[in-house]
């Protein structure tokens, strides 16, 4: 059984809060990702300061990170991008956070 | 009194260290004759030439005002911490290889006494060869060869940007010290003083370590007044806070470093480093960048490379 780690990019210095979740939690995130259409030639903006995405990762080391419409995989091999219009990935990542971890002014949706 | 003698002739392995008793070490002293104060336009330097170099002596026991704690004797010099002098040359050097029976941290072979008698000739001959103007001429100002801020890190945004361990597992402040640790590194926690949170402002209050004065706990050195200039040796970094009620309450803290060609660039955390503010400008000093909610500038610190630590 995998683990699965999700983590909120937001601090520049402090620890970014993260969380675990259940293989089976995982897999409902991921069911639909590999019919969304690649995006290549987009990054995200890293010039921005707090909320930045969220992660999901498996701990055989493959990446998703998640943010303002866009996704980046890294599967240990290549990264690759694809596009989440309507962040509906992004909010299923950060709805599986616990109660204590999200405060308002953290989303910025 | 007693002295420590290290015999500094190796590169990689330990050099041979022993400690020599009360009359030994008075006399090794008497052999060192303090004559003058090297001035810096003396140009005088510690030898960096392969195989035998000199000898370090630390005072270790009752120790007299005259000398320095900490010395480096070489031919006819000896480099304090704080200053240099030049000496009267009475075989000091040969007189502590009397002593390499009583050196227990490395295992000296056969031979090694006699070896290292002649890398004492070897030495003495390169001292009376060097030309220091010469060697000064070469290797200053370094910033023709290398840049405005010599011994500042490049801009490798490609190394930290892996999309993976090195990106995610390395914060602004690893990357401002240009240390991975793939730990998220927290200022004090290598030297045992943790920044606390919330992270409220610049400086310690009861209760509250600062992350400026946790990284001086981890070997950072402030410089309040280095006014973006470049230190040297060693680079710049700058520290910034964004205080409560930022983040839901925690604050959060920030650090930049100067690179070589004496730009600014940053890594928000697990975000990629850039070399952009948070308006897309270039960083030319980090006061005046655009730094969203870390609106509060601590200070200039420098990094002393192999000098502090991080965790």
């Amino acid at each position: 059984m995998e683990k699965w780690y999700c983590r909120i990019l937001v601090y520049s210095g402090l620890p970014d809060p993260y969380w675990e979740i259940s293989d089976t939690l995982a897999e409902s995130i991921l069911l639909d990702f590999d019919s969304l259409p690649f995006a290549e030639g987009e990054t995200f903006d890293e010039t921005l300061t707090g909320y930045r995405g969220c992660i999901l990762k498996s701990d055989d080391g493959r990446l998703w990170r998640a943010f303002n419409g866009l996704i980046e995989l890294n599967d240990r091999e290549k990264i690759s991008f694809r596009s989440d219009k309507d962040r509906s990935f992004e909010r299923n990542i950060l709805m599986t956070a616990p109660p204590d971890i999200l405060y308002k002014e953290m989303i910025d949706f | 009194m007693k002295l420590k003698v290290t015999i500094d002739i190796f590169s990689g392995l330990e050099n041979p260290t022993f400690v020599l008793a009360d009359r030994e070490s008075k006399v090794l002293l008497n052999k060192v004759k303090l004559q003058s104060e090297l001035r810096a336009s003396e140009k005088i330097i510690r030898p960096f030439h392969l195989g035998y170099r000199g000898i370090i002596v630390e005072q270790v026991e009752e120790p007299v005002k005259d000398f320095p704690l900490h010395m480096y004797i070489s031919g006819k010099h000896l480099f304090g911490k704080e200053k240099n002098y030049s000496i009267e040359e009475k075989d000091a050097e040969s007189y502590v290889l009397k002593f390499l029976n009583k050196v227990k941290n490395v295992d000296l072979k056969r031979g090694f006494d006699n070896y290292i008698v002649k890398e004492l000739e070897i030495a003495k001959d390169i001292r009376a060869k060097l030309d220091y103007d010469k060697i000064f001429e070469l290797i200053w100002p370094p910033f023709v060869l290398a840049g405005p801020c010599f011994c500042a890190p490049k801009y490798e945004p490609e190394w930290w940007n892996d999309g993976g361990t090195v990106q995610y597992g390395n914060n602004c402040y690893n990357y401002a010290t240009n240390y991975r640790t793939d730990t998220y590194a927290q200022p004090g926690k290598a030297s045992g003083n943790l920044r606390t949170v919330p992270i409220s402002s610049c400086t310690d209050s009861a209760g509250y370590v600062s992350p400026k004065s946790a990284a001086i706990s981890d070997g950072l050195i402030d410089t309040p007044g280095a006014n973006n200039k470049c230190p040297r040796p060693g680079h710049l970094v700058a520290l910034v806070v964004a205080p409560p009620p930022a983040f839901g309450g925690s604050g959060d803290f920030h650090w930049y470093r100067k690179g070589n060609n004496g730009l600014w660039t940053h890594k928000p955390g697990g975000g990629a480093a850039t070399n952009l503010d948070s308006v897309g400008n270039t960083i030319s000093d980090p006061r005046t960048a655009k730094r969203g909610s870390y609106t509060l500038f601590c200070t200039f610190m420098k990094v002393l490379h192999g000098h502090f630590k991080l965790k």
